[in-house]
């Protein structure tokens, strides 16, 4: 199938569903961890829905509140997730900040 | 308990979850359940707006793209390519010409034109004709709250109605004295108000030698016979104080009918409130007549009733009398049309010479003296009116300009409102898909093709209405420019436009058609057409009422 496109802000996220795969999160949890707002956050669950890398589900947490999606990577995003960290890394080591000494 | 920033959060997110697509839906939901967890207000709504624009966007893509059962054509909207790359083009070409439309409206010139185009619903909308000068009305506030007084002359010479017309003028006279021409120029255009019997004195002084005031008085005594409906035509009326007015009249040396100051005021007033309308920029001094209506009827029938008395008992003083009173006619009438800045005054400094010519031919040749005769003769041929000049009144623009006008006119009402038609067929094509769109999960939908096809339609007659409409009016906009540059050698043009468009019908199928001749002149292509749209409305309405009492029905959402 094909992969959607990993941008920068889609690969934090993906980061961040890695540190815990079995772990079910909730989208303003997901936002504060990445530092995403919902306008970019959202598109980027979207897709990774879409092309069936990530599985949302319902849960109530508490009476009286309305029950919250949560989401979680399914084996071919986490697989997905492993290469393109992988990839990353490197460059991210390499990388140096422009005003840095060098 | 919620905040009212989060009750904000909340309603602007609900509200964008009811415009998505229905694949999004959920998505919004989602967002939404996620507030009741952010505890900071301004948080909460930044993620709610962060949120509905996603939402928004979804929603505007899969709209524009015809989206198919509420999916965003990124997300599977599309049944195959060649269908996908048909809806991009189609997208294209409606984006390209609204877009295209929408920078057109940023020039001035097509801003002036579309406003133009409008004119002649005025004549339907407005209750009256005073309604239709609000920018006028406008500006005469402004005026005023500013105590300017050259704004204040500015307005009373444009106002159509005469008792606010009045008003302003003694207003501007009462701030700055040196106005007191004004009186005449508005006393022009209104001779029946009551005021003008009190500007004359201040007219008279102003320019004991100006023959416009008496003209003015003469003009009134007209009016005031034919309220009291005392005469039944010109040559019955023998009013002493007409007598004395026109007396006056003739026995003055010059004529001045301010349209120097007139021009020079309009100048300064239009730059100094940066007017830029056709309606509000074109000169007041071309659309009327600088010296009274009854001034062709007034100056004959007095030349007249000098002229011919002498005629009988001619011996050899009173022949030189006679002589000198046909000269004084002739003086006056060189007078009158060497210093009318108008045709119609000049037309009555022809016409006057005219008669004393004739007089003077007739009485040389009474003498024998044939060489003066022959001499008069000439200036009398000199002086017969051109084909252009056999209307006094003053109506001389010719029929070249004025079929001009005419056709450029035409050409702008229908372009302003094929694109009113045109932005419909958008808006209902826009309608029609989000109908369609909402019918998402039904079997046997509708096709939307035509839909599409009336969007794109109505799309490109939008683009191509505009661009007539700005073609067409561009020269104009050309003379607009010249004119607020001080050229005014173009604005009869201008003029002619703006005065055909206001006399057109808004929906110009006939020819010929006045507003005021509304209820008196039937004109049957007029009526034929209107019967035929009103027919073609009636069965497009009957038929999309069949289409949404017999189209399925939407499944139900959960």
């Amino acid at each position: 199938m094909k992969t959607p496109r990993i941008s920068p802000e889609t690969l934090r996220v993906l980061e961040i569903f890695f540190e815990s795969p079995a772990e079910w999160r909730y989208g303003y949890d997901l936002s504060r961890e990445t530092g995403l707002k919902s306008g970019t956050l959202y598109p980027i669950l979207m897709r990774l829905e879409k092309h069936k890398l990530l599985v949302a589900r319902w849960v109530t947490t508490e009476p009286g509140v309305p029950p919250r999606h949560t989401y979680k990577l399914t084996p071919d995003g986490l697989e997905l997730a492993r290469v393109k960290l992988a990839e990353a890394r490197p460059a991210l080591a390499t990388r140096r900040p422009a005003w840095g000494k060098g | 308990m919620q905040t009212i920033r989060h009750r904000a959060a909340t309603l602007v997110l609900e509200s964008a979850i009811l415009i998505a697509p229905v694949d999004s839906r959920e998505w919004g939901q989602a967002m939404l359940s996620e507030l009741a967890h952010i505890k900071n207000p301004w948080a909460a709504f930044a993620w709610a707006l962060g949120g509905s624009a996603v939402l928004v966007k979804r929603s505007l893509i899969c709209l524009l793209t015809f989206g198919r059962s509420g999916r965003a054509p990124d997300f599977g909207c599309g049944n195959n390519a060649q269908e996908d790359s048909m809806r991009k083009a189609a997208l294209l070409v409606t984006c390209g010409c609204i877009l295209s439309v929408m920078l057109l409206f940023a020039a001035p010139a097509f801003r002036q034109a579309f406003a133009l185009s409008l004119a002649p619903w005025h004549w339907v909308f407005k209750q009256s004709a005073a309604n239709d000068q609000e920018g006028l009305h406008k500006l005469a506030q402004r005026a005023e709250e500013k105590r300017d007084a050259e704004g204040i002359a500015f307005c009373a010479m444009r106002m159509w109605n005469g008792r606010e017309s009045a008003r302003l003028a003694e207003e501007a006279v009462r701030l700055d004295p040196n106005l007191t021409w004004i009186y005449a120029v508005v006393a022009v255009r209104h001779s029946e108000l009551p005021e003008v019997n009190q500007w004359v004195p201040h007219l008279e002084q102003l320019d004991p030698h100006n023959t416009l005031p008496y003209l003015i008085t003469a003009e009134s005594r007209d009016i005031l016979h034919v309220i009291r409906e005392d005469i039944k035509t010109h040559g019955d009326f023998h009013d002493p104080e007409w007598q004395a007015a026109m007396a006056a009249a003739f026995q003055a040396t010059t004529l001045d009918d301010y349209l120097d100051r007139v021009n020079a005021l309009e100048g300064k007033v239009i730059t100094r409130y940066g007017l830029t309308s056709p309606d509000m920029v074109l000169p007041a001094s071309v659309s009327t007549y600088s010296l009274p209506t009854y001034t062709f009827q007034d100056c004959s029938l007095y030349a007249k009733s000098i002229l011919e008395p002498r005629q009988e008992s001619e011996g050899k003083s009173e022949q030189s009398t006679a002589m000198d009173k046909y000269w004084s006619v002739a003086h006056y009438g060189q007078m009158i049309e060497s210093q009318a800045h108008s045709k119609y005054g000049q037309s009555v400094g022809k016409h006057l010479q005219r008669l004393a010519y004739r007089k003077l031919q007739a009485a040389a040749e009474k003498e024998g003296n044939h060489f003066e005769a022959e001499h008069f003769a000439y200036l009398l041929d000199l002086g017969q009116p051109k084909k252009s000049e056999d209307n006094p009144i003053g109506f001389t623009w010719g029929l070249r300009r004025a079929s001009v006008a005419e056709w450029s006119a035409a050409q702008v009402v229908r372009s302003g409102l094929m694109m009113f038609v045109c932005a419909a067929c958008v808006a209902l094509a826009g309608g029609l898909i989000v109908r369609k769109r909402r019918n998402a999960g039904t079997a046997n939908l509708p096709r939307r093709a035509p839909a599409a096809a009336l969007g794109i339609a109505g799309a490109a007659g939008l683009l191509l209405s505009s661009v007539t409409l700005y073609l067409t009016y561009h020269p104009y906009a050309l003379i607009l420019d010249q004119v607020l540059a001080g050229d005014w050698t173009h604005v009869d043009d201008l003029q002619a436009l703006v005065s055909s468009v206001r006399g057109m019908p808004p929906v110009p199928l006939g020819v010929g058609w006045r507003p005021y001749e509304f209820h008196s002149n039937l004109n049957f292509a007029f009526y034929f057409w209107l019967a035929v749209i009103a027919l073609a409305l009636a069965a497009l309405l009957l038929v999309a009422a069949r289409h949404f009492r017999l189209r399925p029905r939407a499944a139900v959402q959960v």
